[in-house]
């Protein structure tokens, strides 16, 4: 059961082949054997986790069918907040914050009937990408665990590639759902932004922060996504038009869907093999009945760079409150809110009202000419802990961190749905992943092309090692 | 227009942390500058004549 998916797994329980309280048994089973080698988990719900499975299995007794997610053990990212359960951020400015209200979130979750195993470790307060934690412990990657698994979301991107439960809530704020989804080779989606409620999450960025689940496919994304997404009158930016629910059909056709690509921001500097990768993957779109349409994208890293103004700015006022317990944050963590002080208003200002200007050069350039874009998600495969520069096979150096964000960056500033899925395996064994972007609330279109993807089998079945007797 | 002059951002990090280790803070403008030197160019999209509208709206229409 463990690498099962959500579609297989939802149809076994109405089968009443397993029941919840077996399978959340057998996956907290799995995640205590683990917990030693990867990390994931930073705190376990156990009694709660049983009583849900229970519920259950006592709803489909009943002949009460709420979602897919009935009765699938999932887990958070530990920023989302949870009534009566310690909510750390991945900091200890929060080690002993136990909320008293659940986030939208995780309320939609436990209203469509998903269990919850836990909350996952994280990159400190959602503020990097190696979650390597210093305070408590790195993250590490199921299919190396010598490697990052990405963050910041990386307990979950962990979570989900070893088995430990079948999706985990992620949030992204420069492509922390993307980076640990391309590291681990898990699917992961952020969704457009406003799709989905912020509320009772820990902040980074106002107004780059989105939530979107992990999941070991992108169909099993999409059933998250329909259980949380739509208006939510408590997070002013929660987009206010009803969500209708996504259905997309096996296999879906692709015929006639423009896919833009673009050599120019894309490819510099990422290893050969990813590239080889994706232009492997634009191939087999065109076989699909998809029209391949190449763009100049260049300017795309002038939207990178609003990022790097507009972040920092941004997570310097969200921390700024508690300057007391500075000392309580790493100093690595420390010296990216610190920069963020120096940002002039201005500047920041300035970045927003360009952020306005790129919206409509996308809208232009980009989504008058094609219906999604297709390229690699991160440019190196998952780098060692510790790594600050990697070597891709041609020779050629490149800084970990840089090679890591400078492809997701962009859809955050622009606040279009963005997703990534497995695409193969490099030499070195580890997961490589295409990213796929939408117009805005284009979701439906950017899951269908990872969808047929998938289930075509185009990335294989490969599974990480099993360092334990789960 | 904002001053994103080196000396300046030098001059706002040593009154904003007069602590802080001076290549703490050197590492801190040395980051920043580069992310200034990156948006000034951009400025030059925001003037008026070129798009009155460029106003302070980063949400999604």
């Amino acid at each position: 059961m463990p690498f099962s998916t959500i579609t297989e797994t939802a149809a076994l329980l109405r089968q009443r082949k397993i029941s919840s309280r077996e399978l959340t048994a057998e996956a907290l089973r799995h995640a205590k054997a683990a917990q030693s080698h990867w990390n994931a988990f930073l705190t376990l719900t156990e009694e709660l986790a049983g009583a849900q499975a229970e519920a259950a299995d006592e709803a489909f007794s009943r002949g009460e069918d709420r979602s897919p997610l009935q009765g699938i053990p999932i887990a958070l990212k530990d920023l989302y907040f949870t009534k009566g359960i310690r909510t750390t951020g991945g900091s200890r400015l929060f080690g002993d914050f136990v909320p008293d209200f659940d986030s939208t979130v995780v309320a939609r979750l436990a209203q469509d009937g998903a269990v919850l195993m836990g909350k996952l470790g994280m990159h400190e307060l959602a503020f990097g990408i190696t979650n390597n934690n210093a305070h408590y412990g790195p993250v590490r990657n199921p299919w190396d665990p010598q490697r990052i698994p990405g963050g910041s979301s990386g307990g979950s991107g962990a979570a989900v590639a070893g088995g430990l439960v079948f999706a985990a809530m992620g949030s992204d704020t420069g492509g922390s759902i993307r980076i640990p989804a391309s590291y681990c080779g898990t699917a992961g989606l952020k969704p457009t932004y406003g799709l989905v409620s912020r509320h009772g999450t820990f902040p980074l960025g106002y107004s780059l922060d989105h939530m979107g689940p992990l999941a070991r496919t992108s169909r099993d994304c999409l059933h998250v996504l329909n259980a949380i997404a739509g208006p939510d009158a408590t997070d002013p930016y929660c987009r206010s038009q009803a969500y209708t629910p996504i259905d997309i059909p096996a296999q879906p056709s692709l015929a006639g869907l423009r896919i833009g690509w673009s050599e120019e921001f894309f490819f510099p500097g990422i290893d050969p093999e990813i590239r080889a990768m994706v232009e492997s993957a634009l191939r087999q779109y065109e076989q699909w009945g998809a029209r391949l349409v190449p763009l100049r994208l260049g300017w795309l890293d002038d939207v990178v760079a609003l990022s790097h103004v507009i972040l920092p700015a941004e997570a310097a006022s969200v921390v700024e409150p508690y300057q007391a317990d500075w000392d309580k944050i790493s100093p690595e963590v420390r010296a990216l809110f610190a920069g963020g002080k120096l940002v002039p208003a201005v500047d920041y200002l300035q970045a927003q009202r360009l952020r306005r200007i790129y919206r409509q050069r996308m809208q232009a350039e980009v989504w008058n000419q094609c219906d999604v874009l297709l390229g690699p998600t991160t440019a190196i495969t998952a780098p060692p802990i510790g790594a600050s520069t990697v070597t891709l096979s041609d020779g050629q150096p490149v800084e970990v961190r840089a090679a890591s964000t400078r492809l997701v960056r962009a859809f955050n500033v622009l606040g279009v749905p963005a997703h990534s899925f497995l695409g193969g395996f490099h030499t070195n064994q580890l997961p490589m992943s295409l990213q796929i972007i939408g117009p805005p609330l284009g979701e439906r279109l950017v899951l269908a092309a990872a969808i047929r993807w998938e289930e075509e089998g185009m990335a294989g079945s490969r599974r990480p090692p099993i360092p334990f007797v789960p | 227009m904002a001053d994103t002059s080196k000396t300046n951002i030098e001059a706002l990090a040593a009154a904003i942390y007069p602590e802080m280790a001076s290549d703490e803070r050197a590492a801190l403008v040395r980051v920043w500058s580069a992310a200034a030197a990156r948006l000034e160019p951009l400025k030059q999209q925001l003037r008026p004549t070129v798009d009155p509208d460029a106003r302070f709206n980063p949400l999604p229409d």
